[in-house]
């Protein structure tokens, strides 16, 4: 009882308050992560099922046909849409927009007004376009619209600068009718997919309605997913680091909190503490300060944790909206919370284990550092004497030398990784778009194309399809007039049967030239041959490489229907091609290639923002851990400090001496980093970023000397910390012993 | 030649000040064996600080050969310090982790002397330790260890050597052997300045302080 009655009150001292603030913190950052990462993981499965439904049909479809459809006894809720692409003149300038109405706004892929109202159009994401009205162009035929608000909506269908939500009278005006092109369906019950599209076709026949495609969506495969879970990964990997810095923490801690108490625990030991005395004594406080960290921790965990998921979801712009967020239901998992609450347990148990060790086992120890250290002083025996002034002053032993080289090799492999991964990819970014001078976004029916030489032209569908269990882009090309992506190995598809695929989803999921493979897309499989591997813009607005699969062009319209977005790929001069698509009434979007490359690092952004978080926390988390050891290990020496300064010894002097001793850790730190790099900033993005693209990042000199000096800031900072530790070094106290 | 003129000096102790030294006035002649003595709490090893320029006096000044050494900066205090002064501790002050002889080389190699560790070698021949050059203090007896502490202050060739009661942990004979190899040391023609509460080892010059002032001065 005594022991925990003392037990208690050591709890004054000043380190314990440090080691709460950063357990709770820990605790706090530990929950809120997993917790942000599990609601990441779950939101793929409910909330892009809840918003789009289960399947999206496309083609052209009247009101008798809608007739049809909502009195089908196998749907739940529905939703049909008009996509009429158009320009639009903003500031004198044309761009391009989509005109969208939504039939029905209570459902499916529904919107919300953030500004104004619905009596004319609405704008998404609010812009640089005021109220009032504005001129758009459709089929040469220009017309004024009204806009009369701003909403929010998940509405990402292709590449153009604007989309506006139009109400039906808009529609009216526009197209003189009212056609729909998109349908999305909720249904009651999946297995009843075959049956449903059946209908569906029947109902087509009978309201002379024209079906394009009709295609089941998979939870699994939503926009956004990759990001999701390259979010999911980073903090997977953050969770995993923080766990092992907390764990070296904590352990380190209690054997430098012993070796500076060792005094203390001998002198009640003297006065008739036992050894269990003694073990409860120093282990109250520690279960103390977990209970009220895990605590505190908690409640902050609450409100931190869905920042930290909102957040996380708000970085990625491709793949969600405001309204996306809106129909997922956040959940605060308890669960996760026992889990954190657990491995925060077995890391208390483990760091206990050093006053075990210290209290009941001290032999055990030092037979154990009879291996590292000389035999009699259990000190490393170095001939050379500064080094050996400079080496004890800076870590004292052999396994605290080890613990700050792996951490300090930590803190360059990451930031090695961080600059190889950037260089490596604006390079290949630029080799990836190098086959094109200038990209077209037209849309308006293929079959109305011109006659285009020196390009290709493209379609491709996103989200629909799958391989090997992994979303992949399907592709086809429509004309091929030499300008075609770099085909690293074999041929394009001439006949159904054929693809070729990605270099992305050859190295990911090893497949070879030759391989079959299984498409599926929807409740289908389609069995292809692989006939090549390309290196393919078709991410990220045509500009970065991802999974894909190619197609003959034939089995690319049986599965997803015809499609009005022509991607042209040209080289020479656009202006000819340009201006006749224009004139055949195709809203068209020029891109040069230098605009793509521009476009296409900025993608990166996303994933740098990750990285830089994960490469900021190893910084940070090793930073903290190797001022730990320094700082402590000083802080048990400051006698020793002071007889050096009694003796003639300068502050400058001693921190020079602990640098000397840390340029040894820095240059046995290179090599390691070096070595480690290169595999971690591969398998560091590919695992991370996969949605980008495979490549092997490379590490030149250049890098490791940039990394080198990024590095050493942090080390300079706890030098600071070092030198003003010595600076206020009290001789008189000192000599009073 | 040492001068301290009105010297005061006091130490806050939580939120009480305490005024250690209540101005001292004092000469110190070139080669002049100098005893501190008093009760413990006299203001002996305060002395000792301010003329050993670790500490600096609230009021007065020191001058050691001219040079008022309470007006330098800290650093400009250790470096004095380093070249003209030779400091025994009053607690077994070595560093653990360097042998006998790196403990005497700490003060050779700073001071830069010539054949540092010949001098060195030289310097614990002088105190009887040199046998045991490469043994670690945690090898060495309590008397061994203060030996080291005075062959360290002196193989650099100091001027002024100042004691702090290097004897109050040691056995009688070890005490005496103490005094008698600083006696050695001062017939070299250094300044020896020695706290001690131990009457009977005053020699020389013998100063008494009582509660922060000077209260009588004899010869023995």
């Amino acid at each position: 009882m005594l022991s925990i009655l003392i037990g208690i009150k050591s709890l004054r001292r000043k380190g314990f308050l440090l080691l709460l603030s950063l357990l709770t913190l820990s605790f706090a950052v530990f929950v809120s992560v997993n917790n942000a990462a599990y609601n990441l993981e779950n939101i793929a499965k409910t909330a892009w099922n809840d918003y789009v439904g289960n399947v999206r049909i496309t083609g052209i479809f009247n009101e008798d046909f809608l007739d049809k459809i909502s009195k089908s006894e196998y749907i739940q809720e529905y939703q049909a849409l008009a996509i009429i692409p158009a320009d639009i003149y903003v500031k004198g300038e044309k761009r391009t927009v989509y005109l969208i109405y939504p039939r029905n706004n209570i459902s499916l892929m529904s919107y919300k007004i953030k500004e104004g109202n619905n009596t004319g159009a609405l704008i998404l994401d609010k812009k640089d376009i005021e109220f009032g009205k504005i001129i758009i162009k459709i089929n040469n035929i220009e017309k004024e619209i009204n806009i009369t608000g701003y909403a929010s909506a998940f509405y990402v269908f292709g590449i153009v600068d604007y989309r506006l939500i139009i109400n039906e009278n808009q529609l009216k005006d526009i197209l003189g009718q009212i056609i729909y092109n998109v349908i999305f369906v909720k249904l009651k019950d999946l297995n009843n997919l075959k049956e449903f599209e059946k209908k569906i076709y029947d109902y087509s026949n009978q309201t002379k309605s024209k079906i394009d495609s009709f295609i089941v969506l998979d939870p699994e495969t939503f926009p956004g997913k990759n990001e999701t879970n390259a979010a999911r990964n980073t903090f997977n990997l953050f969770i995993f680091l923080l766990s092992i810095v907390i764990f070296v923490s904590f352990f380190v801690y209690q054997f430098i909190y012993l070796e500076i108490n060792s005094k203390e625990l001998a002198i009640l030991n003297v006065i008739g503490f036992t050894k269990k005395n003694l073990f409860v004594y120093y282990t109250t406080p520690i279960f103390l300060i977990f209970l009220i960290s895990t605590i505190i921790g908690y409640s902050i965990s609450i409100p931190f944790s869905y920042y930290v998921f909102e957040s996380s979801l708000k970085s990625v712009p491709l793949g969600f909206s405001e309204i996306f967020l809106e129909k997922y239901g956040y959940k605060f998992n308890n669960e996760i919370v026992l889990n954190s609450f657990l491995i925060f347990f077995a890391f208390l148990i483990f760091s206990i284990l050093p006053i075990f060790i210290y209290i009941y086992r001290k032999n055990i120890l030092e037979l154990f550092s009879f291996y590292f250290f000389s035999k009699s002083k259990n000190k490393l025996n170095i001939p050379n004497f500064n080094l050996k002034v400079s080496f004890n002053l800076s870590s004292g032993n052999l396994w605290k030398f080890i613990l700050l080289i792996i951490l300090f090799s930590l803190i360059l492999t990451s930031t090695i990784s961080l600059f190889s991964i950037r260089d490596s990819w604006n390079e290949s970014i630029e080799n990836l778009n190098n086959f094109y001078d200038n990209f077209i976004y037209a849309l308006g029916n293929s079959k109305n194309l011109p006659e285009i030489n020196n390009a290709s032209v493209w379609k491709a569908v996103f989200h629909f399809a799958k391989v090997k269990e992994k979303d992949v882009v399907t592709a086809t090309f429509l004309i091929n007039k030499g300008v075609m992506p770099n085909l690293k190995e074999g041929r394009w598809p001439t006949n159904t049967g054929e693809c070729v695929i990605s270099l992305t989803l050859s190295k990911t999921e090893n497949i070879k030239v030759g391989d079959e493979i299984e498409l599926e897309a929807g409740i289908n499989k389609y069995k292809l041959k692989v006939v090549g591997i390309a290196e393919i813009p078709l991410f990220f607005q045509y500009t970065r490489e991802t999974r894909s699969v190619v197609l003959y062009y034939d089995e690319f319209k049986k599965i997803f229907g015809d499609l009005e977005e022509n991607v042209i790929f040209l080289k020479g001069d656009y202006k000819a091609i340009y201006n006749e698509l224009i004139s055949k009434g195709f809203v068209v979007t020029l891109r040069s290639k230098d605009e793509s490359i521009s476009y296409g690092k900025s993608g990166g952004a996303i994933a740098f923002v990750f990285l830089n978080f994960l490469t900021f926390s190893l910084i940070l988390s090793n930073t903290i851990l190797i001022g730990i050891i320094l700082v402590t290990n000083l802080s048990s020496k400051i006698k020793e400090i002071g007889i050096l300064i009694l003796l003639g010894y300068t502050t400058r002097k001693i921190i020079i001496m602990i640098i000397f001793s840390s340029l040894i850790l820095i240059f046995t730190s290179i090599p390691i980093s070096y070595l480690i790099s290169l595999y971690f900033s591969s398998w560091n993005i590919n695992m991370m970023i996969e949605f980008t693209g495979y490549f092997e990042p490379k590490i030149n000199m250049n890098i490791v000397i940039t990394s080198l000096a990024y590095s050493l800031l942090p080390l300079i900072l706890i030098y600071f910390i070092l030198y003003i530790i010595i600076k206020r070094i009290n001789l008189v106290k000192i000599l009073l012993g | 030649m040492i001068l301290v003129e009105n010297v005061h000096k006091s130490y806050v102790y939580g939120k009480q000040r305490s005024e250690v030294l209540h101005g001292i006035n004092l000469k110190i002649n070139k080669g002049e064996f100098v005893t501190l003595t008093g009760p413990s709490g006299s203001g002996k090893s305060t002395l000792l600080n301010l003329l050993a320029g670790i500490d600096v006096p609230d009021q007065g000044k020191i001058v050691i050969d001219g040079k008022e050494i309470s007006k330098l900066s800290n650093e400009e205090r250790t470096k004095w310090r380093r070249e003209n002064l030779g400091y025994i501790p009053q607690f077994f002050y070595l560093i653990p982790f360097l042998s006998v002889l790196e403990n005497v080389e700490i003060t050779a190699r700073l001071t830069k002397v010539n054949n540092f560790k010949e001098a060195s070698l030289e310097a614990l021949e002088k105190v009887g330790l040199k046998d045991k050059a490469k043994r670690f203090p945690s090898e060495l007896s309590g008397g061994e260890i203060q030996r080291v502490a005075i062959a360290r202050a002196i193989v650099h060739n100091p001027k002024i050597i100042i004691a702090d009661e290097p004897t109050a942990f040691l056995d009688l004979k070890n005490k005496q052997n103490i005094v008698e190899i600083l006696l050695k040391i001062w017939n070299e023609g250094k300044t020896i300045i020695l706290a001690t509460h131990d009457s009977f080892l005053a020699k020389k010059r013998i100063i008494e302080l009582v509660d922060g002032r000077i209260i009588g001065e004899k010869y023995a």
